[in-house]
């Protein structure tokens, strides 16, 4: 294989990520009730890969580097703006959306984690007020992951492909 | 329509679903009997402080549970769930 064509893939240490983080949080939030000590490593492992994604930012291929992450808002308005006239540009990478998309995925898994690691604390343990925040703040986590799915239905729409493909052997798909 | 992205809306349409469920933090059901057979909530709570409990939080949960956050005798975080009408233990978790 060219080294062209191995820059092209999604790195394997992304889709490892990937598909650990949501194993990570689907697990914590099925064992909620009944096996709170996976709950709660689970969630800390979420946070860890956050961690560690962040931190790829500064060292990852182009794509997945902060600079592919953030975007500023006037360029998701264009974006949006150009999807629904269904003009936008077919691009392999984040697009602005997906990025914010995945940045603020990635913010609410933090805030999920540090407020159940305070519900351990003597200080929170059940804490009425934190607990409902730890659960909206899973809620919201819901509505990100779905929107993320629509954003990868959409894509597929786009990419005339099942994109998810590419989070399993890394082969892209501009969409 | 027969396309892979159907698949993905129908799995965007299950994850919005699912997740909505979880806000109620969803504990177990213990009695069924009205609250007038319940045992006193203030007598319970001091019954449960004599055998060594300490009670950080007490709750009457959906499930009609008396519910606890607090330390047992060991001294250990514990959060459990009681039958109000036997004062049986239903479900414990400890820390």
């Amino acid at each position: 294989m060219s080294a062209t064509a191995d820059a092209e893939r999604v790195p394997l240490a992304i889709r490892l990520f990937h598909w650990a983080l949501a194993a990570a949080f689907i697990g914590a939030w099925a064992l909620e009730a009944d096996w709170r000590a996976a709950h709660e490593w689970l969630g800390y492992a979420a946070a860890a890969l956050v961690v560690w994604r962040l931190a790829y930012a500064w060292r990852a291929p182009a794509d997945w580097r902060w600079r592919a992450l953030l975007h500023p808002p006037r360029k998701v308005l264009r974006h949006a703006a150009q999807l629904a006239r269904g003009r936008a540009e077919l691009a392999a990478g984040y697009n602005p959306i997906a990025a914010w998309n995945v940045l603020a995925m990635f913010a609410m898994l933090l805030a999920i984690a540090a407020s159940g690691w305070a519900l351990t604390t003597d200080r929170y343990w059940g804490d009425q007020t934190l607990q409902a925040l730890h659960a909206a703040l899973v809620d919201l986590m819901g509505w990100l992951v779905g929107f993320h799915l629509l954003g990868v239905a959409v894509g597929s729409l786009r990419a005339r492909g099942f994109l998810p493909r590419s989070m399993l052997d890394g082969r892209r798909l501009p969409h | 329509m027969s396309h892979p992205a159907l698949f993905l809306c129908r799995a965007a349409v299950a994850a919005f679903g699912a997740l909505s469920l979880s806000t109620a933090f969803a504990g177990p059901q213990c009695t069924n009997q009205p609250q007038s057979a319940w045992i006193d909530a203030g007598k319970f709570q001091t019954e449960l402080k004599a055998q060594g409990y300490e009670i950080n939080k007490f709750k009457i949960t959906s499930g009609q549970c008396y519910e606890i956050y607090g330390k047992n005798q060991a001294g250990k975080k514990v959060e459990i769930y009681f039958d109000p009408v036997s004062g049986k233990i239903v479900k414990q978790e400890t820390r």
